[in-house]
């Protein structure tokens, strides 16, 4: 076969041509879902659907769309911007799948953990200096991951996981550029986008810079988060706080 | 000697005085590099060109002269043809667009209306056209061959060559020879049947298919067990080459069916992963090569052949270069298929060597799995039907390589159900597919590149890494010019002997076809497909 490589033109063309009626309504079998979702999820997802590389899809919550139709895009078509490729399944696997993706979000969103959303969303635009990096509704840098809907997105136990150990899991749109130009300028930013002769970034100034590679003196891509380990640096209250108010971000629907 | 005869009374009777391309140019249509007559410029599938106005002294000055942009949302994978001034391309899924090459203005669009739904694995595309005297042959998607007036884009006739409900579809740019049109069909994520067939130019009437999966009593059946031949695969979706003085055509051959589940059609399943060589008067076999003897992962043959006549330790022979999906360059003999050497030109799991008849020895634990196989490289291949070119000039073999990336693959069922995918099985990997800026690949996850390979030894010469993966044919020239374009939409030149840099443009649209180069009026022209747009650079 030609290969995936143009998942996406099939899969919308495959979109064009699926009877959505008649799929919408086909007989749900878990254990085809189960063998999809094993077969093309799970490696990002997790094999419960807890999350990992991709978003937990246990909470009932989806980020991009909950309705069939935007979850059936989803898994045909990818969602642009993130790293969920399309998948060359039929449409009734896609509907098998779906329905699959559906059950696992009857499982609740796990609690909150007993912090004070109030005092947690103080310390972080002033104490913890966290909006020198992120940005929430609008206020703050833009050099960081934007957390308006960080609560949507991970559990609480992955918002604690990141604050004490944010090395281990940087996605590749979340890695920083450091460069030096021939004058001896150090530019550093968060990279939005790159290619063989030329990398775009965003510095901490919030400019958008873009660089070409041969006129640089070094060039390095740093796959570590700038921001620092929160492990001994706030008290486990402070970090109960942080997590409840970051929990509590579901951004604009 | 009579079908010679016959030949010779056609040409010389029948095509009309100012017949645009008669089989004797084709023959030798590297004769005249003003030109591009064929889908991989000649029958011997070098793309490359005798033209050396654009050098590697002055290709740094290359600039724009015309873009002709598409009506279309299918991804363009075309290489245009180029005769005396007029260019001819296709528009995805099966229009035909003949354009001004100093220009770039429309002569005439031709429409195709495809009749229904086509069930097709990898985007509704086509890869271009051939051209006998005054006609135009398009390989149509929903299945039929058509005839067009190149003078006009009028319909001369439409032959029904497979049934799209069947799953079969019609992809590649049909060769030529002699009077004969010939082609095959895509379709081995579908379970078909696959051939090669050649058609009569004047009428359309078929007048040979040579199944490349034999049916009972014919040869190559044994190597398939119980009816797994019926819906084998075996699909035909690139151009192959043609051998005038052997009287060969030679043609890859695509994937058996089902993709990854190789245990539901035990037996090597013969002729799918390989190479036939047919005789182009009457499509009987005369010898084959299997790549892959049943095949678990879907590595078709579905690569330029590349036809050279060169020493081959200290004889002068006549020799097949094929840097194959499965990560692997080979040198065949071409006048009897025999194995010569095979290298690995990137990183390669599967393979612990080849016996002494150049059947390849797997390494234990590379079969799909119900768990998953990690292997390299990827289902993808190491490259793929991307255009390969060979320079006479360096004796150096470019191509388009995705390197040292995996794929976990996954056998699964297998159930047959007329024009649903049969894949028997699923393929899951940390490569990104498709365009998106923050996925590019980490060079430890792969990488794609332009690799010069020594045919002689299957070594790299030099490669130029690309940040994102690459799908670009290569066009080499007499003035040392090596022009590719990638997934970035870069369309660049690099000197053939060492790969430096010599001019690069943005076209902002992924690049997934073969440049070529032609003149007008004695100035040299470059031309790709990128986007949604065919551009055309030139010296200032």
């Amino acid at each position: 076969m030609r290969g995936l490589g143009v998942a996406l033109l099939l899969a919308s063309w495959a979109w064009a041509q699926a009877p959505a009626e008649r799929l919408f309504n086909a007989r749900v079998d878990p254990e085809q879902g189960r063998r999809l979702w094993s077969a093309n999820c799970a490696v990002c997802h997790g094999a419960e659907g807890k999350g990992g590389r991709g978003p937990d899809l246990t909470t009932g919550q989806f980020r991009h769309g909950g309705t069939d139709d935007d979850l059936y895009r989803a898994i045909r078509n990818g969602i642009p911007g993130t790293e969920m490729p399309g998948f060359p399944l039929t449409g009734a696997e896609s509907m098998q799948l779906l329905a699959f993706v559906r059950a696992l979000g009857r499982a609740a969103m796990p609690t909150p953990t007993e912090g004070d959303a109030a005092r947690g969303r103080a310390l972080f635009a002033e104490g913890g200096q966290c909006t020198s990096c992120h940005r929430v509704g609008g206020a703050g840098s833009r050099i960081g991951p934007d957390l308006s809907d960080a609560g949507a997105r991970l559990a609480p136990s992955d918002l604690l996981a990141s604050l004490l150990h944010p090395d281990e899991r940087v996605l590749p749109m979340h890695w920083y550029v450091r460069a030096v130009t021939r004058d001896g300028r150090t530019i550093t930013g968060r990279r939005l986008n790159e290619d063989t002769y030329s990398v775009q970034l965003i510095d901490a100034q919030d400019r958008l810079v873009s660089l070409v590679k041969q006129e640089l003196k070094e060039y390095e891509l740093i796959k570590k988060s700038p921001m620092p380990a929160y492990e001994g640096k706030f008290t486990r209250e402070q970090l109960g706080d942080l997590v409840a108010y970051l929990a509590s971000l579901k951004g604009t629907p | 000697m009579k079908r010679a005869v016959a030949v010779a009374l056609w040409l010389s009777c029948c095509v009309p005085s100012g017949a645009q391309v008669t089989y004797e140019r084709l023959l030798h249509a590297d004769k005249e590099p003003q030109n591009w007559l064929t889908y991989s410029g000649s029958y011997k599938s070098w793309r490359y060109s005798a033209l050396d106005q654009i050098r590697t002294g002055n290709a740094s000055s290359l600039e724009l002269k015309w873009v002709y942009q598409l009506n279309a949302i299918d991804k363009f994978e075309a290489t245009p043809l180029v005769v005396d001034g007029v260019m001819y391309f296709t528009q995805p899924p099966s229009d035909v667009i003949a354009v001004d090459g100093k220009t770039g203005r429309a002569f005439w669009t031709y429409r195709y209306t495809l009749s229904g739904n086509v069930s097709v694995c990898c985007g509704r595309v086509n890869r271009g056209l051939a051209i006998l005297g005054d006609t135009l042959f398009l390989a149509a998607l929903d299945g039929n061959l058509v005839a067009l007036d190149a003078k006009t884009g009028k319909e001369v006739w439409r032959t029904r060559v497979v049934d799209p409900s069947l799953g079969y579809s019609l992809t590649m740019a049909p060769l030529v020879v002699k009077d004969k049109v010939i082609l095959g069909p895509a379709g081995g994520e579908f379970g078909i049947r696959g051939f090669l067939a050649a058609f009569d130019a004047r009428t359309g009437k078929e007048a040979w298919k040579f199944q490349t999966i034999p049916g009972p009593g014919e040869a190559g059946h044994e190597t398939w067990a119980g009816d797994a031949w019926q819906h084998g695969g075996g699909p035909v979706w690139l151009t192959g080459s043609y051998d005038p003085e052997l009287n060969l055509i030679i043609q890859g051959v695509g994937n058996p069916s089902p993709d990854w589940n190789p245990t539901v059609r035990p037996g090597d399943n013969l002729y799918a992963s390989s190479v036939i060589a047919l005789d182009a008067d009457t499509g009987k076999l005369k010898w084959h090569y299997q790549f892959m003897p049943n095949d678990a992962w879907d590595w078709d043959a579905m690569q330029t052949p590349v036809i050279v006549d060169a020493e081959w330790q200290g004889q002068p022979r006549k020799l097949l270069y094929w840097a194959n999906r499965n990560g692997v360059f080979y040198v065949l003999d071409r006048t009897n298929g025999k194995f010569l050497s095979g290298k690995p030109f990137a990183k390669v799991t599967w393979l612990a060597g080849f016996d002494e008849n150049g059947r390849p020895k797997l390494q234990p634990n590379s079969l799909p799995t119900a768990e998953g196989t990690l292997l390299y490289p990827g289902v993808q291949g190491a490259t793929n039907w991307y255009a390969p070119s060979y320079s006479p000039r360096t004796g150096l073999f470019y191509l388009s390589v995705w390197a040292d990336y995996y794929s976990v693959y996954q056998e699964g069922e297998a159930e047959y159900v007329p024009g649903r995918r049969f894949n028997g099985g699923n393929i899951r990997q940390p490569l990104a597919f498709g365009r998106n800026t923050t996925l590019l690949p980490n060079e430890e996850q792969g990488y794609g590149a332009l690799k010069a390979l020594n045919p002689k030894t299957g070594e790299t010469v030099w490669q130029v890494k690309f940040a994102d993966l690459t799908e670009g044919g290569v066009l080499t020239t007499a003035g040392d010019v090596v022009f590719t374009g990638n997934r970035e939409g870069y369309f660049q030149a690099f000197d053939a002997r060492d790969g430096k840099l010599l001019w690069k443009a943005s076209l902002g649209g992924y690049i997934a076809a073969g440049p070529v180069t032609f003149s007008v009026d004695g100035k040299q022209y470059v031309a790709v497909a990128a986007g949604h747009g065919m551009f055309v650079f030139g010296l200032p």
